[in-house]
């Protein structure tokens, strides 16, 4: 495809003069833009506008995460990252801390379904069920509409178990469904679950939903903003979703899930159990769906059906597609340009949607890999090969 | 009794809308193997072709004088606004993705589809367009049982575009010669077919009918939206599945038969549970991919060489 | 030496097509048996039902006794048994080394719990896997190579991996589908002599599926004939090649002659 040979010749000669620096000029540079990064508050009063984009210190910091997660960034850099991170957000006034709330939040919703997606490569468009489940639960048990105030730490992991028993019991009707079936099918579950939360109401409160529901008490201790509490709970679950996943993709666990992504029938001749690690990823990715809508009610206090749309789940698959499927940094990037900047240049936030789509057939066509791609993925989607035929495509045997 | 007897031919009114939608997703399945998850929006757009097309003629004065010429008109619009639509999408958002890896164009339609439902809101400010009752109400009533003029139209409408569809996939060369590149596409082009051409086609092909469902649908409820598309159009993959994939005859079987089995069962079903109808479409949908993908008249695949 | 393979009146349809018709099949251990046959005689369907793909409609597929008809393809892995496919099958975007340690898969312990917080047995477990595949990929004639993205090597390179991959389980029995195809002379000979390789190193039982006669004549102790599904004559390799009727369904069918010559 001549557009595409075109974006992937000149992406491949700006890496390749980037791995012509040295390690040390990469670090200097690393560590040069986080501290413009940390700086940025001081430089730009908030609230000030400047060339007509109204907040330019989240578009800029957006830019500076993208120049480092590009770079590479090692452990401390990580740490650094985190860091500046959280002392920008202290500075930040509320408007642009919902801003960032949304990223937060998507950036985990993208880290859990990356890896039911991005590592599994199993496309699960019911993502929002599980969300809505950890939602509710928070909800319900801690609001006054059953008069219960359970605390987060109790309540979250028992939310997380629910979303991934959820993840788990979806799962396990699909096994057999591959590519786009999978996908309609979860997308079914999805609605399902959809229209029950608005059918249930003795227990989610139907139509109207839940309201006044309470906020995490222990993050009284950092800072008393609640929403800037929220976020640094926000990101604290995303560095350890992001923890446990890099070190998930390292392992036995992580190659039996690539083994499946490629080629199912033959993993499976190879040994691995392919419904526990199908089911493990589905699971996996419901909880932190699950977690996610914790976090969620309890920003947002109030709850009700219109909050679980497709729409939300749609938005998770852009995000990994778009960011650079099944790679971190990607997720990262992801949120950020697909959720962060719609929120920051206000006047296309109406057309959001609009973009969005346009961006997934955009992406595909040109760039399929997406922004902060895994280098081999990129390898995979540019070859341009058609998938393997099944074992059982030749009945009689060749031979 | 009666009551029964009325539900079944509003069952099987909307079953021809689903009949007529479905075999788009059927033909392009068959063809290309994958879910052309805009469909339901290329039906929408026919659904706004028909809008549009009644509320310019109104003012003119053919409009004024003869409701059947709007009529026809706003159908004619929406089978040329739908296929142009397909046409389009098929070169921008499917065609560069042939040889890629099976993820790729479902991402890509999925995007079409989002982008679709939210231009059209986005242009149209997301209230409902009303059809304006242009078509004459009320209906024959044969042994008690009450039949819209509408329904009529629908049910008519799709038999016969059915029969033409059947026709041309039978009877003609273009038709062959679709079925021959949904069986293998490599031995087709070796026969001389032309592909792209076939593929094209096809998303026209199951387009029109789609766009003719798209203005019946205004004609019968009176009114279209951006989102219309969405759960008619799983409805009608769901038929297509239950027909199995790829089987044009099938579809269309699948879709009078979903449009009887989603009416009947909220009939069947107890007063609160009303609004289960697309509930049971989807569980159905569920059910059938996963107990029975091949659906129940067995699919048509290509060989994938 | 013992039996490993015992295979009973095997009986494969597929909508009315049988592609396996009544085969009897022994395999004993540590021995290099080959699965002959013109095109379409079911050869991979056997070695599809042998591995769990496909079940069998009739018959007994038994592995040191144990049957194996209705156990999950995985299952049968970790059961030993392990396998290379005709069109070859790797897992292209990752790379070398990283295709043989799923192989390796059943040998390796960590389980995700395991892998998130990497305590000291699961770092030493994934050490001796990954020292295990390297010598695998040494053994293969792949030295040095396991950083290479598997789509991107050579295509005698790749049926290598394929088998390094296969043999990383450290399979009882490893099924060869057509490991030879689209080599040369000199390229077989080599596969050769790493399939012995195979047998008198690692011990390892071998069934291979070959269509270059030269190569299964010179390493074969013991060959089975199929046409049509069924088996029409299997023995040692002089025996075989002169049997009328095995001449007759290679000939008769138009196969290239030359095939069939010694």
């Amino acid at each position: 495809m001549h557009l595409r040979a075109i974006a992937s010749d000149r992406a491949a000669a700006v890496s390749a003069a980037w791995q012509r620096f040295g390690v040390r000029v990469r670090l200097a540079v690393v560590v040069a833009i986080l501290a413009a990064m940390a700086g940025l508050p001081l430089i730009f009063a908030p609230e000030t506008s400047f060339l007509g984009i109204p907040d330019p210190t989240l578009v800029l910091f957006a830019a500076g995460l993208y120049a480092v997660l590009r770079l590479g960034l090692g452990w401390w850099g990580r740490v650094l990252l985190v860091a500046v991170l959280a002392y920008y957000v202290n500075q930040l006034n509320s408007t642009q801390l919902d801003t960032v709330f949304l990223v937060a939040l998507s950036a985990l919703l993208g880290l859990g379904l990356n890896i039911v997606v991005g590592y599994a490569g199993l496309l699960d468009l019911g993502f929002v069920a599980f969300f809505a489940i950890g939602a509710y639960t928070w909800g319900t048990l801690n609001s006054p509409f059953f008069g219960l105030h359970y605390p987060y730490v109790l309540v979250a992991p028992l939310a997380v178990a629910l979303a991934a028993l959820a993840g788990v019991l979806l799962g396990i009707p699909v096994l057999k469904l591959r590519g786009d079936y999978l996908a309609i099918v979860t997308l079914g579950f999805g609605e399902i679950i959809g229209r029950l939360s608005n059918n249930l109401a003795p227990l989610t409160g139907g139509a109207v939903g839940i309201y006044g529901i309470g906020a995490p008490a222990f993050l009284d201790v950092i800072t008393n903003r609640p929403l800037e509490q929220i976020i640094y709970l926000c990101i604290v679950c995303c560095v350890i979703v992001a923890f446990c996943s890099g070190r998930l993709h390292d392992s036995r666990t992580g190659r039996a899930w690539e083994a499946i992504r490629e080629d199912e029938d033959v993993a499976a001749a190879m040994g691995v159990n392919t419904v526990y690690y199908k089911l493990l990823a589905f699971g996996i990715g419901a909880a932190v769906g699950g977690l996610g809508g914790t976090i969620f009610a309890a920003k947002v206090s109030a709850i009700s059906p219109p909050n679980f749309v497709l729409d939300l789940s749609v938005r998770a698959v852009s995000i990994i597609i778009i960011g650079g499927m099944g790679t971190i940094p990607g997720v990262i990037m992801g949120a950020v340009v697909l959720v962060g900047i719609p929120e920051v240049l206000r006047s296309i936030q109406e057309w959001r949607l609009v973009i969005y789509g346009a961006l997934l057939v955009a992406m595909m066509v040109l760039r399929p890999e997406g922004l902060l791609p895994e280098r081999r993925r990129a390898l995979e989607l540019h070859a341009g090969l058609t998938p393997p035929p099944p074992v059982t495509s030749d009945p009689t045997g060749d031979g | 009794m009666e009551v029964w007897l009325q539900q079944l031919v509003n069952g099987i009114s909307i079953g021809a809308l689903y009949a007529m939608i479905a075999v788009g997703y059927s033909m392009v399945y068959g063809v290309l193997q994958m879910i052309n998850f805009a469909h339901g929006e290329i039906f929408m757009l026919g659904g706004f072709a028909g809008y549009l097309a009644i509320v310019n003629l109104e003012r003119t004065p053919l409009g004024h004088d003869s409701r059947f010429a709007v009529i026809v008109l706003a159908l004619i619009a929406g089978m040329i606004a739908a296929p142009l639509a397909a046409i389009a999408i098929e070169r921008v958002a499917y065609r560069p993705l042939r040889r890629a890896p099976r993820l790729a164009p479902l991402i890509s339609a999925i995007g079409v589809s989002v982008f679709l439902q939210n231009l059209v809101l986005r242009m149209d400010g997301g209230r409902p367009r009303y059809y304006q009752d242009i078509f004459p109400a009320g209906g024959p009533a044969i042994a008690g049982i009450h039949i819209t003029w509408t329904q009529i139209l629908l049910i008519g409408g799709a038999v016969v575009s059915m029969l033409v569809l059947q026709f041309f996939l039978h009877r003609t060369r273009r038709g062959r010669g679709i079925r021959a590149v949904a069986e293998d596409q490599q031995v087709a082009a070796l026969m001389g077919v032309d592909v792209d051409a076939a593929i094209v086609t096809t998303f026209a092909a199951g387009a029109v009918l789609a766009g003719l469902a798209g203005v019946m649908w205004g004609l019968q409820f009176n009114q279209v939206d951006h989102f219309m598309g969405f759960v008619p159009g799983i409805k009608a993959f769901t038929a297509a599945v239950l027909g199995g994939i790829g089987n044009v005859g099938g579809a269309m079987l699948g879709g009078f038969f979903l449009g009887l089995a989603e009416t009947l069962a909220v009939q069947a079903l107890p007063r609160g549970f009303a609004n289960y109808q697309d509930v049971v479409a989807f569980a159905l949908l569920i059910l059938v991919l996963v107990l029975r993908p091949g659906g129940i008249l067995g699919e048509h695949l290509a060989k994938r060489a | 030496m013992a039996t490993l393979l015992t295979v009973r009146d095997l009986v494969k349809r597929f909508q009315g097509v049988v592609a396996v018709d009544r085969v009897n099949l022994e395999v004993e251990e540590r021995s290099i048996a080959a699965l002959i046959g013109p095109n379409g005689a079911g050869k991979t369907t056997l070695f599809n039902c042998l591995t769990g793909f496909y079940r069998p409609d009739a018959g007994a597929i038994r592995l040191d006794g144990r049957l194996l008809n209705r156990v999950p393809p995985y299952r049968i892995a970790e059961l030993g048994v392990s396998r290379t496919f005709q069109n070859i099958r790797l897992f292209g975007a990752m790379t070398a080394i990283e295709n043989v340690l799923v192989g390796e898969h059943r040998l390796g312990a960590t389980g995700p719990l395991g892998a998130v917080l990497r305590l000291p047995p699961a770092v030493r477990d994934e050490h001796e896997l990954v020292e295990r595949a390297r010598e695998m990929l040494d053994f293969a004639g792949l030295r040095g190579r396991g950083d290479a993205i598997a789509r991107s090597l050579p295509y005698g390179d790749q049926r290598r991996l394929e088998i390094a991959r296969a043999l990383g389980s450290r399979p009882r029995l490893l099924l060869l589908d057509e490991p030879t195809a689209g080599m040369n002379l000199q390229e077989s000979l080599t596969m050769v002599a790493l399939i012995r390789r195979i047998r008198d190193n690692l011990g390892t039982t071998i069934i291979l599926i070959e269509h270059q006669m030269r190569v299964v004549m010179g390493v074969s102790e013991h060959i089975t004939v199929l046409d049509y599904g069924e088996k029409i004559a299997e023995g040692p390799p002089d025996l075989v090649q002169r049997d009328p009727r095995v001449i007759e369904a290679y000939l008769g069918r138009g196969t290239a002659a030359g095939h069939v010559a010694p």
